[in-house]
C-alpha cells in the first residue's frame, strides 16, 4: 500500500534544506487547501471576514497541525495571494456566466429584447485579472507586487523583504502598476 | 515581450515616476518637453489613470463581497420570511436567488424569484396575492411547490419556490443515454404534473426543457407553473398577456396573440416530446417547418442522436415512424381544437404505445380535410354537419362494397377506420368548435344534434350496435345541450337497441340506461328516472365487469336526484349506499370516493349537520388530493371552496373574495371566446350561478349555510360521476 505521505511540516523542513521537489509538493498541497478554504469563505460569508493571512493560517494548521513557521510564513502568504486571486476570479467568472445564461432555475421570462444587465463587480475583477496578465508580460515584478498587495494583503515591508528590494521601490512599483492597470481597465471598458 | 516594448515601457515608467513627483505646473512643462507624441499621449493617459480610484483601492473583502453579490444589493437582505443567500440566475424581468428561512422557524432553502415589474397599485398587489393563493393549491410530486410569496418593501413581487437540484430533462436523457421507452416514461411524469395543474385551471404557458428538471433519482420537477399567469395579473397585464415568453416553444395561437388555453401547453409538450425523441429541431426555420419525427433520418446529427438513445440510427428511425409521429403531430396540430384535448389524453396514447397497443390518435384523414374544407367554405354549421354524416355514410357504404373485393383482414381494418371516424366526428361535434356556447347558444348545438339524428334514421340501419352507440352519444349531447326531453327519446331508442343486441352489449346498454335516467330526471320526470334505475338495478348480474362501479353509479344518481328534489333523508340513505360501494380511497379510485364523500358532505350540510358535513368534506379533500391522476376537474375547485367556506363561516368577506376569484378563473378558461369552451361546463356554471351568487352576497352564517346548500344542489344536479368512464368502445363491437 501507499507509504504515508510526509506531512507539510516535514516537506517544508526538507524544502528549507534545499529540496525543491519537497517545496513544490508542500506548496501544491497548501495551495489546494487554500483554494478550498477561499471558496468556502466566499460562498459562505461573501468575503465579509475574508483575510488571506487568516486563510493561510487555517490552511496550515489543518495540514500540519501546528502553527506556521515564521520562515515559511511569507512564502505561504504569497501562495495564499495566488489562491485568493484564482478563487476570486473563478467566482467572478461564474457570476458573469450566470448573469448571461441564467441558472437552471432562473426565471423563464427572459425574452429576446430583455438583454441581461452588465455584471459590474464580476466584470471588474475579470478585467483586472486580464490586465494583470498583460502587466506580467511587460513587467513581472510589478504584477507580483499587485498580487501580493491586493490579493494577499501583504504590507509593503513584507513585499520588499520577499523581493529583496527597498520599500521605496515597492511603493514606486505599486504606483506604476496601479496606473497601468487603471489605464487598461478604462481602455477595455470603452473599447 | 520584445526588447523594443521593454525599452519603451522602461522609458515611460521613468517619465511617470518623475511626473508624479512634480506639481501640476511642472508636470505640464515636463509633458510639453516630450517630442515623441505617442509617448507623450501614453504618459498623459497613465497620469490620468493614476488620479483614479478603483477596485485596487478597495479592501479585498469588499471586492469579494461585491463579486459574490454580483452587483446585487439584495444578497444578505431579508425578503418576507426569507434571507437572500446568493444569486442563481437572472432574467430580463427578474432574478432568482437561493434563499433560506430568515425567521429560523425551520430550516428550508428555497428558490426566491423576484419579479422585476412594479405592482404599485393596491389592486395589482391584491391580484398578485390571490393568484399566488391559487398557485399554492398546486401540490404534486412533479411540480416544484410554491412555498411563499408576497410583495417586498420596495414593491417587488416575489415567489419562494421549492429549490430543485436537477438537470434539464433533455440533457438528463442524453447524459444517461436513455432509450425511447425510458424517455416516454419520463414524459408521463411531466404529463401527470401538467394534467394536475390543468384540472385546477392553471396553465403553464411556457413549458420548455429548461423548465422541466429531473432530479438525480429520476423524479421530474416542473418549474414555474403559473408564473406566467401570476405575471399577468400582477402588472403589465395587457402588455404581457398571452405573449409568448420564449418563442421557441410557443403555440401558433400564442404567436398570434390569441387567448391561451390548456391546449397551448399541449402544443409545447408536443415539441418537448419531439425533441426528447428525435433530437433538437433545427433552429432556423423551426417555426415555419412542420415538426416531424420522420424527418429524424435526415438530421445532420442522426448518428449521435441515436447513440444518445442507445440504438442505431436505423432502429431509431423505425421506432419514430408511424404511431409516435402521429402522437407528436396530433399534439402539434396548428388548430388548438385538433390537438389532444388534455395532457392526460396525450399520456394515454404514450401509455398505449408503451404497452404495444394501438394509439387513439390518427393522422389527419380525409374526414378532417373534408371538415376543414366545409368550414372554410362557410356552409351553415348544421348543414355542414349533415354533409359530414352523409359523407360518412357514403364511406360506410363504399366499405361495404369493397368487402366483396378485398380480403377479410383488410376489410376489418377499413371498417375499424370508418367507425373510428364516425366516433371521432361525434366527439368533435360534441366537444369541438361546433359546440360553442356562443351567440347561437346551446340551442344551436341541440339543433345540430337533432339534424344528425335525422340522418341516423336513414343510415347505418344494418349496423344496430354502431347506430345505438351514436344514438347514445347523441342523446347525451342533447341532454348536456339543455334539451333533456329530446334526449330521453333518443336514449330510450339507444337503450332498447342495446337490449335487443343482448349480452354482447350489456355494458353499453347499462351506460345508456344510466344516461336515460339522468335525462329523465333533468326533464323533470323523477318518477320515470327512478323506474329506469330500478330496471337497471334488476338487470345487473353479479358476475358483471365493474359491477360495484355500476351499483355505485346507480346509488350516486339516486342520491343526486333525491338531493336535488330536496328529499334529504332519502338522499342521505342513497349516498350512504354509494359510499359503501365506492372503492377504497387510494390511487386512481380516490377520485370516485372523494366525489361521493363530497356529495355526502353537501347533503349533510343541507341537513344542518355541520359536524358531519365538515368530516365528509375533509374526507373528500384527502381522498381527492391523494389521487394525482384524478379526472375530475371542477370538483377540486368546489372542494376548495367548500372546505374554505366551512372553515370560515363567520367571515363572509373572505368567502366573497374566494368565490369571486374562483369565478374569475373559470371565466378566464371557459370564456365564451375560447375555442376550447365546453358547453357542459357553461351549463353547469349557469346552474350554479344562483348558488354561487348567494354565497357571494351572504352576510350571516345562517344565510351562508342556505347559500351553501343551494350551491351544492346546483353542483350535483348535473354532476356525472361516470364521466371518466368510457362506456363505449366501437372497436370492441366489431
Amino acid at each position: 500500500m501507499n507509504a504515508p505521505s510526509p506531512s507539510v511540516t516535514e516537506l517544508l523542513a526538507q524544502a528549507r534544506g534545499g529540496d525543491a521537489g519537497a517545496r513544490d509538493a508542500a506548496y501544491e498541497r497548501v495551495y489546494a487547501e487554500l483554494k478550498r478554504l477561499a471558496h468556502r469563505e466566499l460562498a459562505r460569508q461573501r468575503g465579509a471576514t475574508l483575510c488571506t493571512t487568516a486563510l493561510v493560517h487555517e490552511a496550515y494548521v489543518r495540514l500540519s497541525g501546528s502553527d506556521v513557521d515564521p520562515a515559511d510564513r511569507r512564502h505561504l502568504i504569497a501562495l495564499g495571494a495566488r489562491a485568493m486571486r484564482f478563487v476570486l476570479v473563478d467566482h467572478a467568472r461564474r457570476a458573469a456566466a450566470q448573469k448571461r445564461e441564467g441558472a437552471a432555475q432562473a426565471l423563464s421570462i427572459t425574452s429576446a429584447e430583455d438583454a441581461a444587465e452588465p455584471a459590474v463587480a464580476a466584470s471588474d475583477v475579470l478585467a483586472l485579472d486580464q490586465a494583470l496578465e498583460r502587466l506580467n508580460g511587460l513587467d513581472a515584478r510589478l504584477a507580483q507586487v499587485v498580487e501580493w498587495r491586493f490579493f494577499g494583503g501583504l504590507s509593503e515591508p513584507e513585499i520588499a523583504a520577499e523581493l529583496g528590494v527597498t520599500e521605496r521601490t515597492v511603493q514606486r512599483d505599486w504606483r506604476r502598476a496601479r496606473a497601468f492597470l487603471y489605464r487598461e481597465l478604462a481602455e477595455t471598458a470603452t473599447s | 515581450m520584445n526588447t523594443q516594448t521593454d525599452a519603451r515601457w522602461a522609458r515611460l515608467a521613468e517619465l511617470f515616476d518623475a511626473a508624479v513627483a512634480l506639481g501640476a505646473a511642472e508636470r505640464g512643462a515636463l509633458l510639453a518637453g516630450i517630442d515623441d507624441a505617442p509617448l507623450r499621449s501614453e504618459l498623459e493617459r497613465l497620469l490620468a489613470a493614476d488620479a483614479q480610484v478603483g477596485v485596487l483601492d478597495r479592501p479585498l473583502m469588499e471586492v469579494a463581497s461585491a463579486v459574490q453579490a454580483d452587483g446585487d444589493a439584495l444578497v444578505g437582505r431579508d425578503i418576507g420570511h426569507w434571507r437572500v443567500v446568493e444569486i442563481l440566475g437572472r432574467g430580463g424581468m427578474g432574478a432568482v436567488y437561493r434563499a433560506a428561512r430568515a425567521d429560523g422557524a425551520y430550516t428550508q432553502d428555497a428558490a426566491l424569484k423576484l419579479i422585476g415589474i412594479g405592482v404599485d397599485s393596491q389592486a395589482a398587489r391584491e391580484r398578485f396575492r390571490r393568484e399566488r393563493q391559487i398557485l399554492a393549491s398546486l401540490r404534486h410530486p412533479n411540480i416544484a411547490m410554491l412555498l411563499d410569496g408576497g410583495v417586498s418593501g420596495d414593491g417587488t413581487p416575489y415567489l419562494a419556490m421549492e429549490l430543485v437540484e436537477g438537470e434539464r430533462i433533455d440533457t438528463y436523457c442524453d447524459a444517461r443515454r436513455l432509450s425511447v421507452g425510458e424517455r416516454l416514461r419520463l414524459m408521463l411524469q411531466v404529463l401527470a404534473a401538467v394534467q394536475h395543474a390543468h384540472q385546477r385551471l392553471i396553465v403553464h404557458r411556457d413549458l420548455k426543457p429548461s423548465n422541466i428538471l429531473v432530479t438525480a433519482d429520476g423524479l421530474v420537477k416542473l418549474l414555474d407553473f403559473g408564473i406566467a399567469t401570476a405575471l399577468d395579473v400582477s402588472g403589465a397585464a395587457t402588455a404581457t398577456r398571452d405573449r409568448p415568453l420564449t418563442p421557441d416553444y410557443a403555440a401558433p395561437e400564442q404567436l398570434e396573440g390569441q387567448p391561451v388555453t390548456t391546449a397551448t401547453d399541449v402544443y409545447a409538450l408536443g415539441l418537448v416530446l419531439a425533441e426528447l425523441l428525435a433530437g433538437p429541431r433545427a433552429k432556423a426555420g423551426a417555426r415555419t417547418q412542420p415538426v416531424s419525427l420522420a424527418a429524424f433520418a435526415t438530421h445532420a446529427d442522426a448518428t449521435s442522436i441515436a447513440a444518445a438513445r442507445a440504438v442505431q440510427p436505423r432502429q431509431l428511425a423505425r421506432l419514430l415512424r408511424g404511431d409516435l409521429d402521429t402522437v407528436v403531430q396530433r399534439a402539434l396540430a396548428p388548430e388548438a381544437a385538433r390537438r389532444y384535448p388534455s395532457a392526460a389524453a396525450l399520456a394515454t396514447d404514450i401509455e398505449q404505445w408503451l404497452a404495444g397497443r394501438p394509439i387513439l390518435a390518427r393522422p389527419d384523414s380525409w374526414l378532417y380535410r373534408t371538415r376543414t374544407f366545409v368550414r372554410r367554405n362557410r356552409v351553415g354549421v348544421a348543414l355542414s354537419a349533415l354533409a359530414i354524416v352523409a359523407l360518412l355514410a357514403a364511406t360506410v357504404f363504399s366499405v361495404q362494397q369493397a368487402r366483396i373485393a378485398r380480403d377479410a383482414a383488410r376489410d376489418a381494418e377499413a371498417r375499424a377506420l370508418s367507425l373510428r371516424a364516425v366516433n371521432d366526428t361525434f366527439d368533435q361535434l360534441m366537444h369541438g368548435e361546433h359546440f360553442l356556447p356562443d351567440a347561437n347558444g346551446p340551442a344551436s348545438a341541440a339543433r345540430l344534434l337533432r339534424e344528425n339524428l335525422s340522418a341516423l334514421n336513414y343510415f347505418l340501419v344494418d349496423q344496430p350496435l354502431t347506430r345505438a352507440s351514436l344514438l347514445w352519444r347523441n342523446g347525451r349531447g342533447l341532454r348536456l345541450a339543455g334539451d333533456p326531453a329530446a334526449a330521453v327519446a333518443v336514449l330510450r331508442t339507444a337503450a332498447d337497441a342495446f337490449a335487443k343486441a343482448g349480452a354482447s352489449a350489456t355494458l353499453d346498454g347499462h351506460a345508456a340506461a344510466l344516461e336515460l335516467a339522468r335525462a329523465q330526471f333533468d326533464s323533470g320526470d323523477a318518477q320515470a328516472a327512478a323506474q329506469t334505475l330500478a330496471q337497471l338495478e334488476q338487470a345487473l348480474r353479479p358476475d358483471e365487469v365493474n359491477i360495484e362501479l355500476q351499483r355505485h353509479a346507480i346509488a350516486f344518481l339516486r342520491a343526486q336526484t333525491a338531493f336535488a328534489a330536496g328529499e334529504l333523508e332519502e338522499a342521505q340513505r342513497q349516498v350512504a349506499a354509494a359510499l359503501a360501494l365506492a372503492p377504497a380511497p387510494s390511487g386512481e379510485r380516490g377520485a370516485r370516493y372523494g366525489t361521493t364523500a363530497l356529495l355526502a358532505g353537501a347533503i349533510a350540510s343541507a341537513r344542518n349537520d355541520t359536524a358531519a358535513a365538515t368530516d365528509w368534506f375533509v374526507e373528500a379533500l384527502q381522498a381527492m388530493t391523494a389521487d394525482p391522476h384524478a379526472e375530475l376537474a371542477p370538483p377540486h375547485q368546489d372542494l376548495a371552496a367548500a372546505i374554505w367556506t366551512l372553515g370560515q363561516l363567520g367571515d363572509s368577506d373572505a368567502a366573497k373574495d374566494y368565490s369571486a376569484r374562483w369565478l374569475d378563473l373559470r371565466m378566464r378558461f371557459f370564456g365564451a371566446e375560447s375555442a376550447q369552451a365546453r358547453a357542459a361546463a357553461a351549463l353547469q356554471d349557469k346552474l350554479r350561478n344562483t348558488g354561487r351568487q348567494a354565497i357571494i352576497d351572504a352576510n350571516g352564517a345562517a344565510r351562508l349555510r342556505d347559500a351553501f346548500a343551494a350551491y351544492w344542489r346546483a353542483t350535483f344536479v348535473n354532476y356525472d360521476v361516470t364521466r371518466d368512464q368510457k362506456p363505449l368502445n366501437l372497436d370492441r363491437d366489431l
